[in-house]
């Protein structure tokens, strides 16, 4: 018998021995997360598309799929920001973020929250609203469909291509100021 | 090229000789749903076993802007009927910060979070205490006692004998900036400083015995663990220092102070930002042991470090997984001796929760997956205890709604702390 023979049976008995690795009594769960959340769309969608999104996708953010699925905001730069109650520095980078978001109002970027702890739309708006937010916040269903990857840190916020692309993600608080540098960085109009 | 092949197979015989090995004792594993009293609209829900073995299940309900404490226990098969510990329309509600119950020699303690009357977002820790004589819960009281409105959360408790309770929590009291000096134009507030770690004991009534702060600059918003050594409380949490790296410290009472607060491990993970996403440790005797999620260089991993030595010092970081997990971790010692760990393994926005044993000497001894659930926020920290060998886990299910659920993993497998 040939050492890949040999190979192919020891890899069967370790199938088999998972496979073997049973479980009783466990409760697998359907899949699909429940939207609790409205369908409020951005109060800002954009009113015409870049044409720069693919240039800098590629350079900028080569570990982070494109997302095929269009949100209502498909067409614009995004910044998206990920904010919670419980973040401290989230809260010091907020009103930069409001200076940002009137600054940008008649660009082609939109400055976009999400509320990272996914509470439902009406406590959502309601923090926002306690935090001092004016930019608009998604509902879940739109971060959904954006497919942006998780935050493993707070705060954090995506610079999104119009086809939905994950440019940059920064971690930490962010300035108006650095933001405008970024954007020149990447060539974004603004 | 004979030779490469030959030693191929030797590895692949290697690795699944070892599966088979864990395989054989795996399959005594069972894990039991259990059905405590809990509705719908149910979350934040934690466990803990008290000094007689009962275990006990603590949770929120919530409608609309009102949310209640309860708890229920679990004797032998049996389920008490939920009783509340306290409600209200004020509280501060969010899926990483939840309240902690605690069960002492003279009755129990119990905490949540409540909005401070005149800040946007602050929120202080309140408590109550019940006289099992009296069968009464005493009236609230606030725990830290710097009445400056800011974050104050992320408790942990334990019972320390003769109806004393020990705390710790993050305090934000340095986050607010100071008031500027009165008569000047300067209208600048001066530089506010960051959160800290903070304890103090209790005694049955709720009087603050004792209270230390046990460090100075901490990660914002990652919750904290504390257990009970041989020689004395310990408490691990996430650390910050100035040049933002955020790695799992552990700090000791031993010779009647708090020791100077030291890596368990130095990941080095520098992050400008907050996790969300804090450790667990346990102790029996002189083990103690600590799971932590980190993601330096975006590599998530859960990691487990083993003290024999009452947390003095940790062996090297053995690897509990790496990649799809987004950490949510928690730790139990079975009678045996054996450590167990919970976590979440993550395929996109699903998730498993997963449970592991791993003998004293860091071997894996068996691992299952205990309920399907998701990757949101929204399901919350899964919280596991032991009782005898078995160990207790709960999280919240939310496919349909939310509630809490309950299970049971019973590791029919003889001790093999000592390999």
């Amino acid at each position: 018998m040939s050492p890949l023979r040999y190979t192919i049976i020891a890899l069967l008995i370790t199938g088999v021995s998972l496979v073997g690795f049973t479980v009783i009594g466990s409760d697998a769960l359907p899949n699909q997360m429940p939207d609790q959340a409205s369908s409020q769309v951005p109060t800002h969608a954009p009113t015409h598309a870049s044409t720069h999104a693919s240039t800098h996708a590629s350079t900028h953010a080569p570990n982070i799929a494109p997302n095929p699925r269009p949100i209502e905001a498909l067409g614009s730069w995004k910044i998206i920001n990920y904010w919670s109650t419980t973040c401290a520095p989230c809260r010091i980078e907020i009103p930069e973020l409001n200076l940002l978001f009137d600054e940008l109002a008649a660009s082609n970027i939109q400055v976009l929250g999400v509320n990272f702890d996914e509470d439902d739309r009406k406590t959502t708006l309601r923090l926002a609203r306690r935090l001092g937010i004016e930019f608009p916040t998604l509902n879940l269903s739109e971060v959904e469909a954006l497919g942006l990857p998780a935050p493993s840190a707070l705060p954090t916020t995506y610079i999104v291509s119009p086809t939905n692309e994950v440019l940059t993600k920064l971690v930490g608080i962010q300035t108006k100021a650095s933001i405008y540098t970024l954007l020149t960085e990447l060539a974004i109009p603004h | 090229m004979r030779s490469n092949a030959l030693k191929n197979l030797l590895q692949t015989l290697l690795v699944g000789t070892l599966l088979m090995g864990l395989n054989a004792r795996a399959q005594d594993l069972q894990v039991s749903m259990l059905t405590p009293p809990v509705t719908d609209q149910t979350s934040l829900s934690r466990v803990i076993t008290d000094a007689k073995g009962n275990v006990h299940l603590s949770w929120v309900a919530s409608k609309d802007d009102s949310s209640a404490l309860y708890y229920a226990t679990l004797t032998e098969a049996n389920w008490s009927p939920a009783h509340l510990i306290q409600q209200g329309n004020d509280w501060f509600v969010n899926w990483a910060d939840f309240p902690f119950l605690a069960v002492t020699d003279t009755g129990m303690v119990a905490h949540w979070l409540q909005k401070s009357a005149d800040g946007t977002y602050d929120y202080d820790i309140n408590a109550v205490f019940f006289d099992q004589e009296k069968h009464t819960w005493g009236q609230p009281v606030i725990i830290h006692k710097d009445g400056v409105s800011a974050e104050h959360g992320f408790v942990s408790m334990l019972p320390l004998g003769e109806g004393r309770s020990f705390m710790t929590w993050l305090d934000g009291r340095n986050t607010k900036p100071a008031t500027p000096h009165s008569g000047t134009d300067n209208k600048e507030h001066t530089m506010a400083g960051g959160m800290t770690l903070r304890a103090a004991v209790f005694d049955r009534h709720g009087e603050t015995l004792e209270e230390w702060e046990l460090d100075g600059l901490t990660c914002d918003c990652c919750n904290t663990s504390s257990a009970m050594t041989a020689t004395g409380p310990v408490v691990v949490y996430r650390d910050r220092t100035e040049q933002e790296i955020r790695d799992i410290y552990i700090t000791r009472f031993a010779d009647n102070q708090w020791t100077k607060p030291l890596a368990v491990s130095n990941d080095h993970w520098k992050v400008p930002g907050c996790p969300v996403n804090g450790p667990a440790v346990a102790a029996q005797g002189h083990l103690t042991a600590v799971v932590w999620f980190t993601a330096k260089d975006d590599q998530p991993k859960v990691q487990l470090a083993i003290s024999n030595n009452d947390g003095a010092a940790f062996g090297t970081p053995i690897l509990v997984d790496q990649g799809a997990t987004n950490g949510r971790v928690s730790m139990a010692i079975v009678d045996s001796g054996d450590i167990a760990i919970s976590w979440l393994h993550t395929n996109g926005k699903d998730a498993a929760l997963k449970v592991a044993l791993y003998s004293q000497a860091g071997k894996l001894l068996a691992e299952t997956e205990v309920a399907g659930t998701q990757s949101s926020r929204r399901s919350g920290f899964p919280v596991i205890t032991s009782q005898g060998n078995d160990i207790y886990v709960t999280w919240t299910d939310i496919s349909a709604g939310s509630q809490v659920k309950m299970a049971r993993v019973r590791f029919n497998m003889p001790p093999v702390s000592a390999d």
